[in-house]
């Protein structure tokens, strides 16, 4: 029987866990003083990506394991690099990675039925414009961005959570609709969104929703008129920015030359710029840097830390890597059995993309910093928690399409057992009687 | 303790690279593979023809095969599809799945058309409603068995 076969992953998993097992055996003595206790923490992050693959095999068994590997890789790499900087940092991560695998598989059930999230795209889109208000008077400021909020005494930043609504809202209005005038409230929607996010400063948010808008509408619509349209009315907007806000004028200023600012706000830039540099094609060996002497080393400055201490030959990897799961995140979405399914995966997949772009651009100083997370690797539970959510939305249209294919065969082959029972013998018969 | 770490830990530089970049290829790899089994799944389920219907020697006439992933046609006993009174050699000709669609085969191309036209290839790809002649005979390449039978 033509079964649909799913890559085997045991081999790559294994190289997740040998990469752990190292890592961590060498943080062991990477201070003056042993710590053992780096083992142990290499052995439950191990044991907890190990479950975690189980759970996925048998929940979802048409899941991308493949997609699923390039997380865990990403986000153990993510886990040694916060053990290195500092053991309770990343204690708090493995709690928010176990957090975030929780989130993908309820996303992931959810996912088994979109009907769920098409029924609840418009109150998603009222709660994140109410949030993003609320965020502009009982906001917390933190890095220059007003955008963070406190319940309980934990710090979350909600517009996270907004751009996992906005891969719904967004799927939800192309999925039966895709001439302009239909798509009016959803135009409002990513308007007030972006306007509101640049209001709290957050820059790096608004460009991955804008960013990510274009990508979906693209990918619904093939209507290349409006997308230039809307490239040119973003940059227009982009333009107005710079001249309204002084936050958005110095953060270009700093980009075109941050030595000439070095000793204030090009400061972190150019850290990170020398950081790449002294660690080189080669890097300097894990816990040989000096990642501290780089503001936000641990969160949007992570990248500048793996090159630094893996050298950028192990960095264009990484940078691979993030191209592979956004590949798979573009292949699950055109495989996908139904539009709203498909626009979901490619919203998800745009996102991650974009984030990655948006961070490591401005790490290297392609585009202006702003301050995001790298996926999976920067410290950070809310970052952790949405992208493990956007995972979990590509690993439901994964598991479905799958499963529908499997079955589509299965009844083809059923089919041509009972085929092959009546009609061959008849013939054959009929062969003999003549 | 410290010279050690900075030897171990410079060497381990190299080891993690090469973990890494195994693991990008292996990745690389299997998901080409995957993806092409994939477009073979469902090549199979669009697009390839799965009956075959006799139309000629009379005797034969309206007859419906199920092909399987490799046949043989002819009136050898052990053809899958044997048309016992016909001018056809024992194993005179193939029709197999490959590639996700069923192509057809024959040594003997003197007497052999499709849709009208000179066999010239070693394998040529059969579609929906392709008319294939073998000698005498003459047999149509269905997708749909329901089809078939509304036809008949």
């Amino acid at each position: 029987m033509f079964k649909l076969r799913h890559a085997k992953a045991a081999g790559a998993l294994g190289t997740v866990f040998l990469f752990v097992f190292l890592a961590f055996a060498l943080l062991v003595f990477s201070e003056d003083v042993p710590r053992p206790e780096a083992l142990l923490f290499g052995g439950i992050l191990i044991l907890l990506i190990l479950l975690a693959y189980c759970i996925l095999l048998i929940a979802a068994p048409h899941a991308d394991k493949l997609l699923m590997l390039a997380v865990f890789f990403l986000s153990a790499l993510g886990m040694v690099l916060q053990y290195r900087l500092s053991s309770e940092t990343a204690l708090r991560q493995l709690m928010m990675f176990s957090a975030g695998l929780v989130t993908m598989f309820v996303m992931l059930l959810f996912m088994r039925s979109p009907r769920f999230f098409r029924f609840m795209s418009i109150p998603m889109g009222v709660i994140s414009i109410g949030i993003l208000v609320a965020l502009l008077f009982i906001g917390k400021e933190s890095g220059g961005a007003k955008n963070w909020i406190s319940i309980g005494g934990i710090l979350f930043q909600p517009s996270e959570f907004v751009k996992v609504a906005l891969v719904f809202i967004l799927a939800d209005a192309m999925s039966d609709h895709t001439h302009l005038n239909e798509l009016i409230p959803m135009f409002l929607f990513v308007g007030i969104v972006t306007v509101l996010l640049v209001l709290q400063r957050d820059l790096g948010a608004a460009m991955l929703m804008i960013g990510s808008f274009l990508l979906v509408f693209f990918a619904a619509t093939s209507n290349i008129r409006a997308t230039v349209t809307a490239i040119l009315i973003g940059a227009v907007g982009a333009f107005a920015s710079y001249h309204l806000f002084d936050h958005v004028q110095a953060r270009v200023a700093i980009w075109q030359d941050p030595w000439a600012t070095y000793s204030t706000s090009g400061y972190q830039i150019a850290q990170g710029l020398m950081a790449m540099a002294s660690g080189g094609l080669w890097g300097l060996g894990l816990g040989q840097g000096s990642p501290k002497s780089i503001p936000a080393y641990h969160t949007d400055y992570v990248f500048a830390v793996i090159c630094e201490e893996f050298g950028i030959l192990f960095a264009i990897a990484v940078i691979v890597l993030y191209l592979l799961l956004v590949v798979r995140g573009i292949l699950i979405a055109l495989n996908a059995k139904d539009r709203f399914s498909m626009l979901t995966a490619f919203g998800a997949s745009a996102l991650l993309g974009m984030q990655t772009f948006v961070i490591i651009g401005g790490v290297i100083k392609l585009i202006p910093l702003t301050g995001i997370t790298m996926p999976f690797v920067s410290y950070g539970g809310s970052s952790m928690i949405a992208c493990m959510a956007l995972v979990g939305i590509l690993q439901g249209v994964a598991g479905r399409s799958g499963a529908a294919v499997d079955a589509e065969l299965l009844a083809m082959e059923t089919e041509d057992e009972e085929d092959r029972g009546s009609e061959l013998p008849d013939a054959e018969n009929e062969g003999d009687d003549l | 303790m410290g010279e050690a770490y900075d030897i171990i830990a410079a060497l381990m530089r190299y080891v993690f690279l090469l973990l890494l970049l195994y693991f990008v290829v292996t990745l690389i790899i299997r998901s080409v593979s995957e993806y092409r089994y994939l477009k073979q799944a469902q090549r199979i389920l669009q697009l390839s023809i799965r009956y075959i219907e006799i139309l000629s020697p009379e005797r034969y006439k309206g007859i419906i095969f199920r092909l399987s992933e490799k046949n043989t046609l002819g009136t050898a006993e052990d053809a899958d599809i044997r048309l016992f009174r016909s001018m056809l050699k024992p194993h005179h000709a193939r029709i197999d799945l490959q590639k996700g669609e069923y192509r057809f085969s024959t040594k003997k191309k003197r007497h052999c058309e499709i849709n009208g036209q000179p066999v010239i290839r070693k394998w040529t790809a059969l579609a929906d409603r392709d008319t294939v002649w073998v000698e005498d005979v003459c047999f149509v390449c269905r997708k749909n068995k329901t089809e078939v039978e509304e036809d008949v």
